[in-house]
């Protein structure tokens, strides 16, 4: 597979999972 | 102290961290969105204007504008007490929003290293700055890009973190 940062897509792809995951993080920590 | 935490100048203080910040992120986004991908497209007689004209200036205003950012964002979080619950992402205080804020705080400090240290040293080797073999070169045209698609990456997360530690229901 090859690295997803090579395209403008994949890396927008992987910092719209990044947010999700950090507001996921966020919102049920405390 | 009273100065400082006057409610003026906490907002004036905010002003330049999004003033500054605007500049930095916009400018990273042209990088990423318009320079690198438009290179491939223009004739080799051409490319000077970018590599020794645009693109010198653009990096330019944009590691200075990262340096900015980060120093008002900081003051900014000293100013309102939160810097340290922040960069240990609010576990001290058990606080949602210094969680959310230290998250976007790390994500900046992160992008400003890669500014500083990995894509601002190997563009000046890529644009002829320093001296560097073509090999040399064609490594640090890589490292340079990847940091910088790292950084493309990132700025979504911390622009989400920043604005939704105050701005989210």
């Amino acid at each position: 597979m090859s690295n997803p940062l090579q395209t403008l897509q994949g890396t927008i792809i992987l910092g719209i999972v990044i947010t999700v995951v950090v507001d996921l993080i966020v919102r049920y920590t405390f | 102290m009273s100065f400082l935490s006057d409610p003026y100048i906490v907002f004036f203080v905010r002003w330049l961290h999004v003033l500054s910040g605007i500049m930095w992120i916009g400018l990273l986004w042209y990088f990423n969105f318009v320079q690198t991908p438009g290179m491939p497209k223009i004739p080799d007689e051409q490319k000077p204007a970018i590599t020794k004209v645009i693109a010198p200036s653009a990096l330019f205003w944009f590691r200075w504008s990262a340096l900015s950012t980060i120093i008002w964002g900081l003051i900014q979080a000293w100013q309102l007490h939160y810097i340290q619950s922040a960069l240990t992402l609010g576990f001290l205080t058990q606080s949602a929003h210094d969680m959310r804020i230290g998250f976007g705080m790390w994500m900046g400090l992160i992008m400003a290293f890669n500014v500083w240290f990995i894509i601002w040293p190997n563009q000046k080797k890529t644009l002829g700055i320093v001296q560097a073999t073509p090999e040399e070169k064609a490594r640090a045209g890589r490292a340079g890009f990847l940091a910088s698609r790292i950084n493309t990456m990132l700025s979504i997360p911390m622009l989400y973190a920043m604005v939704g530690a105050s701005h989210m229901a």
